[in-house]
């Protein structure tokens, strides 16, 4: 920045330091982003009202030098990346950015800003540009949390301000400045995006690493156990789509009838698979569909409601299914995704389609089997027959007793991801002491007590299709896969007893978010994209091509044209109004007249040139405007002698008017 | 003094000069518009280009004292100046007046003497007077000083400080004469030089009363705010680490009165600022270290600072 007039440069302090709004608008972000990651809502909004009274007040404390902060500063870090270094001597390297020493450093760094701002400073000192680095370090310190939900509103305000703010100070040192700001700023954005990805990065490396079998990323397992967590809740990853009659319903997948120490059998490897044929799933004629499609890879099951007419499957289709269960449907060849399949609804909700098996007697037993014996695992199970008994032993129907069971559970239990199993058996520990568990417990839970009340029972496993995806679609992620109870009634077949409270069910859980919905829109398109262009032929790709090349071409004429047309208008915007700053009305209108009559011939004078020289411009140029030249120059000669000479008789504004009369006249409109 | 007297004169000095130096209108016409608006100038190119020629010329055109200092690097301040010398006849100290006490002084290769004697003139050429040894003298008036120095050439020259840069109000760059101006001065050149036929053809007063005549053109206000909108410009700029001074300004200003007056005008147009703006300010801004290196120059740089500050109508 050139310095003014005086050669010998002197330290000169600057009366008063106030950053420019921009600046003063990033730090506050910052400050709001720091107080809501480090729950600081008494100290951080008192500093950011600080702040803002320094902006107001003209008071400043006793002047301080850059270097002197900047020491400051570093030694604010140094003390901060030593706290860092001891940590991760006890503990693994990831600890290193630990949030419990970030947030203190941010709220340190808030209060040098605060300093800063009410200090008074030398003039020609890098001021605002301090004072947004610092606000940088407060948001970069305030988005490294795990209370990132508003950090993807707060963000693009901070950016935004901090680039108005660059843009508005601008000078030799804002470059580097902006590096360091968007190195900074990147490197947070990069940790926040890799914490809140942890789960697909994992999963991803697991992949690379050793092709782990995605039947846990998907929610749902061959051999279900009742653990104290439900991981696979939190995973976005989409498993199914569908498209047509679609409305709320249970997809099941596998269907389990032994339970024992904590988990459902029988096992995937136990059971016997047959061939089914496509016949044998559909039973009636084909109407309504449903589509869906399953695109997620390494995973071979058909997802169908129990109480669908029918199933068609792709045509081709090599199918095994567990004739017992009617369930899990296995596509034979492979699981490469996509596979698309039909489902023709049920009539009712108590349909008895080709997935409902009538139940013989032997398997009535298991249905209605306890654990027990001489186990002293199972010590507890006379009470829960007892608590079944206190539910529903009264009761006259089936159907009675299910619906009592159901609210029984929802009423005396609440939903929660995690639930400590306790020693013994985790079922009827749940059930006896009351505690709050997964969906798995509450479908466990029922067909337990379902079975002690003489209800034959089946555990279930599969998703809950709830979330919509436009009209007439709909999305099945890994975060909806579900436990739920199946129990035969008698004179109305198998019918889905869902235990779960509404609190628990999938339907329950925050949308996904708007850069989780942009993502799959973008995978979706490359993925259409990508299956479009491997079914083209040479001569249609060569056509395209050709298209391709073309529509580049026309796009970039364009765009060229779009940019001249741009300039000029900015160039007409430029010389819409005439600087004149005489007392002269009649000038001034005849200036207006002169620069539209310039305007009107497309010869506008760029606001930085004299008329003078525009026009001598004009004259050398060949079928330029339309300008009659000589009068021009006449008119200008007057004009200058009337507008910047000795004020005259007052005549000259006539003898203006009459030449630049003829010059209008002379030019076309 | 009438205008037409006015035009006569400088016509006159015009005319005698063109006679010496061939096809160098324009810069005949900077140094004219320097001497009238009382200023100093600095004439820079490389050697042999008439730089001595034309000062000479100037100050045999002028019916005044003309002293020539050549700058070398052995020179003093007091051989610039003058000082006081012992006279044994009647014991007292007599003081002996330097070249500088003439009406036209020629500073030749200016930029081969050291700062420290370089100094010397900077007194001497914004108060036009001489201190020395407490007491103060007056030059005599016109008191005009033409400086010459070559640019190309490193070794042994020290470059011009600021302050003294900023005391020349004109930097003339003569450059190369065409084809055609060229041949004339070798066919001029013939029998003997044109310069030892050169006769005075006005006289210092004349000088005077022009400069006079000059202050009297009308400057309008929208005129002096462009040009202090442009002194503001250079001061924003990010690549310069010195911006126009107020005396660069007012120097501007007088210049511009100067060069419509030549033109025949009583009152300056904005035609006669941005005319002016390079060789006035180019030569009194530095240029930030990143700015040199990359190639910016100054004289461009005031081109463009003339392309964003919009013109008064």
């Amino acid at each position: 920045m050139a310095r003014t007039a005086s050669i010998a440069v002197q330290e000169v302090e600057s009366p008063l330091f106030r950053p420019p709004w921009p600046v003063l608008a990033a730090a506050l972000v910052s400050f709001v982003t720091l107080g809501i990651s480090a729950r600081a809502f008494a100290t951080l909004p008192f500093l950011a009202l600080l702040m803002l009274a320094a902006w107001v007040f003209k008071t400043r404390l006793a002047s301080g030098k850059w270097p002197i902060w900047a020491a400051r500063a570093a030694l604010l870090a140094i003390i901060f990346f030593s706290l860092g270094w001891q940590r991760s001597l006890f503990l693994p390297s990831y600890m290193f950015f630990d949030t419990r020493y970030v947030q203190p450093f941010g709220q340190l760094c808030a209060a040098e800003l605060v300093i800063q701002c009410w200090k008074k400073r030398p003039a020609g000192g890098p001021l605002a540009l301090g004072v947004l680095l610092i606000s940088a370090i407060v948001f970069a310190c305030g988005a490294d949390t795990y209370e990132d939900r508003y950090i993807p509103y707060l963000a693009p305000a901070y950016f935004t301000f901090a680039g108005l703010a660059l843009a508005d100070l601008r000078g030799p040192r804002v470059r580097g400045l902006a590096m360091l700001l968007a190195a900074l700023c990147i490197g947070g954005l990069v940790r926040l995006a890799m914490h809140r990805n942890r789960d697909a990065i994992t999963m991803w490396t697991m992949k690379l690493v050793q092709r782990a079998d995605l039947g846990e990323a998907i929610g749902l397992s061959d051999a279900p156990l009742l653990g104290s967590t439900r991981l696979a809740a939190a995973s976005n990853i989409r498993v199914l789509r569908l498209e047509g009659d679609c409305a709320q319903m249970h997809l099941r997948a596998l269907v389990f009838d032994t339970y024992a120490h904590g988990a459902w059998g029988p096992l995937q490897n136990q059971r016997m698979l047959e061939p089914v044929t496509p016949a044998r799933l559909c039973f009636a004629e084909p109407g309504q569909r449903l589509r869906i499609a399953r695109i997620v890879e390494r995973c071979r099951y058909l997802f169908a409601p129990l109480h669908c007419v029918g199933l068609a499957p792709a045509p081709g289709s090599r199918l095994l299914w567990d004739r017992k269960f009617r369930a899990p449907i296995i596509n034979e060849e492979s699981g490469v995704a996509p596979y698309s399949y039909a489902v023709i609804p049920g009539l009712s909700a108590q349909h008895q389609g080709p997935l409902c098996a009538p139940l013989p007697e032997g398997e009535r037993r298991e249905c209605l089997a306890l654990p027990g014996g001489p186990d002293p695992q199972y010590q507890r199970y006379p009470a829960v027959r007892e608590l079944a008994q206190r539910i529903g032993g009264t009761l006259g129907t089936p159907l009675e007793r299910v619906e009592e069971v159901v609210n029984y559970l929802r009423d005396h239990h609440e939903y929660s991801l995690t639930c400590e199993a306790g020693s013994g058996d985790p079922l009827a520990n749940f059930l006896l002491d009351g505690k709050a568990a997964h969906c798995e417990y509450f479908a466990s839970a029922a067909v337990m007590l379902l079975r002690c009340l003489d209800v034959p029972s089946r555990y279930v496993t599969g998703y809950l299709a709830h979330e919509s995806a436009g009209p007439g679609k709909m999305v099945v992620r890994a975060r909806d896969a579900h436990a739920w109870a199946e129990s035969w009634i008698e004179g109305l077949g198998w019918v889905t007893v869902e235990a779960t409270p509404p609190s628990g069910l999938p339907l329950a859980m925050q949308p996904p978010s708007f850069f989780v919905l942009a993502m799959e829109w973008f995978q979706d398109f490359w993925a259409r994209a990508a299956a479009w262009f491997s079914g083209l032929s040479w001569g249609q790709l060569a056509g395209w091509g050709a298209a391709a090349a073309m529509a580049c071409g026309i796009l970039i004429g364009l765009l060229r044209k779009a940019r001249q047309w741009l300039q000029r208008k900015r160039r007409l915007a430029a010389t819409a109004t005439v600087l004149y700053s005489g007392s002269d009305v009649a000038l001034r209108a005849l200036a207006l007249r002169f620069e539209g009559l310039l305007r009107r011939l497309g010869a506008p004078c760029p606001a930085h040139r004299t008329w003078q020289e525009h026009i001598a411009a004009l004259a050398g140029r060949t079928g330029s405007a339309h300008l009659d030249l000589e009068q021009a120059e006449v008119f200008l000669k007057q004009y200058n002698a009337a507008r910047f000479g000795t004020p005259g008789d007052g005549t000259a504004a006539q003898r203006l008017q009459a030449v630049l009369g003829r010059l209008e006249s002379v030019s076309p409109n | 003094m009438t205008s037409d007297d006015f035009s006569q004169t400088v016509r006159k000095i015009e005319d005698n000069l063109a006679r010496v130096i061939r096809g160098k209108a324009e810069s005949i016409r900077l140094l004219i518009i320097s001497l009238l608006s009382g200023g100093h100038t600095l004439l820079e190119d490389a050697p042999g280009t008439g730089k001595t020629t034309l000062a000479k010329s100037l100050a045999r055109s002028i019916d005044g004292v003309f002293r020539r200092i050549q700058f070398t690097p052995d020179l003093l301040p007091a051989d610039i100046t003058g000082s006081s010398f012992y006279s044994p006849k009647d014991g007292t100290f007599e003081f002996r007046e330097g070249p500088v006490f003439a009406n036209v002084v020629l500073a030749d290769e200016i930029n081969r003497t050291s700062p420290r004697t370089q100094s010397a003139l900077l007194e001497v050429m914004s108060e036009s007077q001489v201190t020395v040894e407490g007491k103060r003298r007056h030059l005599p008036l016109p008191f005009f000083v033409v400086a010459t120095q070559n640019p190309i050439e490193f070794h042994g020259t020290y470059p011009l400080p600021e302050a003294q840069l900023d005391r020349f109000t004109l930097r003339i760059t003569l450059g190369y004469p065409d084809a055609a101006s060229e041949v004339d001065v070798l066919y001029s050149q013939n029998d003997r030089h044109p310069f030892e036929t050169l006769a005075s053809v006005v006289s210092c007063q004349e000088v005077l009363a022009l400069q006079e005549h000059v202050k009297s053109v009308r400057f309008d206000k929208a005129i002096a705010e462009y040009l202090v909108r442009l002194a503001e410009a250079t001061r924003s700029e990010p690549r310069l680490r010195l911006g126009i001074s107020p005396r660069g300004s007012l120097a501007l200003y007088r210049t511009a009165q100067a060069r419509a007056r030549t033109l025949g005008r009583d009152y300056v147009l904005p035609e006669d600022v941005r005319a002016l703006a390079v060789p006035v300010l180019a030569h009194r801004m530095m240029l930030d270290t990143k700015a040199k290196y990359s190639g910016v120059r100054l004289p461009q740089l005031v081109e463009e600072i003339l392309e964003k500050v919009p013109v008064p109508r």
